[in-house]
């Protein structure tokens, strides 16, 4: 079983969207896949109470309780976990990064959320787990701050997530019923960076992207 | 229409049980557990003894009460 952690310490990042998506992207590639959510704010459990569907598993688990549960999930047979993390909380996160074969930070390309994210990279290192950065919401025209972010992040070395990933009115409009981008335009830009974002994660920690194959539409 | 996965993997519903909280071990009933007995309508709840405020109480029962005094206390 691979463990995907998604962290920033910087709040409406795209965290749990991340973790929503790719827990669709993986299971619509035939992975089992299972969320954990960390967040008191229970944000992918609500996700999931929308979705009313039981196709995908989510469930609130107590930081303390990561070690138990990610083995009675591997015992279970499951490919993939995802953990989200809350803001702020950083030794939620830790907990968490502790299991990571890899930590995913969303950043908004923007100086408070970069300092943050900065933050994050220190906490993922210290713990010598893979990281890598990855840019949410960017807008059409972000140009100057965009290229910014880029140019910094190459300066520090940081492993920076080549899938740009923009502003689309399709996350909240999906998101409202329990569903992914994938799910709601398939054929959609929103769906298209994800699909890419899963590719990327799997190189990434090791896996298969398996069939790729667009899920069906809701 | 729901997710497609291979017919080897676990499926949603066995992986929430794998991270379904274990269940709480019962506990017996005890004989002697008795439910806890409501008070009698009209029965006085609480233990302050002091006097109702009266004429002439300089500084009145309901001071000495704030204080956690006693009627008697500082009456010698
Ligand atoms: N690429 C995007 N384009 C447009 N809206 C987005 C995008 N990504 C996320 N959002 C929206 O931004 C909001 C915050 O996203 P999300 O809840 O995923 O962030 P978070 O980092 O998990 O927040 P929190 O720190 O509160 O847990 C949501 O309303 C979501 O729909
Ligand atoms: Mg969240």
């Amino acid at each position: 079983m691979k463990t995907l952690v998604i962290a920033s310490q910087k709040g409406g990042v795209a965290k749990t969207t991340t973790t929503t998506e790719m827990a669709i992207a993986a299971t619509s590639a035939g992975l089992a896949t299972a969320i954990i959510d960390t967040d008191p704010q229970a944000t992918s459990c609500f996700w999931a109470e929308a979705r009313g569907r039981n196709d995908i598993a989510v469930a609130s688990v107590f930081p303390a309780l990561l070690p138990s549960k990610l083995t009675a999930l591997e015992e279970a047979g499951c490919d993939l976990a995802i953990i989200d993390t809350p803001a702020v909380s950083k030794d939620t996160a830790s907990a968490a990064m502790r299991h990571a074969d890899l930590v995913l930070i969303p950043t908004k390309p923007a100086a408070f959320d970069l300092k943050s994210m900065l933050e994050t990279i220190e906490q993922a290192q210290s713990l010598g787990k893979p990281y890598a950065i990855m840019l949410t919401m960017c807008a059409p025209l972000h140009g100057p701050e965009l290229n910014a972010t880029l140019a910094r992040m190459a300066d520090l070395h940081h492993e920076i997530c080549p899938v740009l990933i923009h502003q689309y009115v399709a996350y909240p409009r999906a998101q409202k019923h329990g569903l992914s981008v994938q799910e709601l335009d398939p054929g959609g830009k929103a769906a298209a960076e994800m699909r890419q974002l899963y590719a990327y994660m799997c190189r990434r920690v090791g896996i298969e992207a398996g069939l790729l194959a667009a899920p069906a539409a809701a | 229409m729901p997710l497609p996965t291979k017919p080897s993997k676990p499926d949603a519903i066995s992986m929430m049980a794998a991270l379904k909280p274990a269940p709480l071990a019962a506990v017996p009933n005890s004989p002697t557990t008795k439910p806890i007995a409501k008070p009698k309508s009209g029965a006085r709840v609480g233990t302050c003894q002091c006097r109702p405020f009266s004429e002439g109480d300089a500084e009145g029962a309901e001071a000495r009460h704030r204080r956690g005094g006693n009627d008697t206390a500082g009456a010698a």
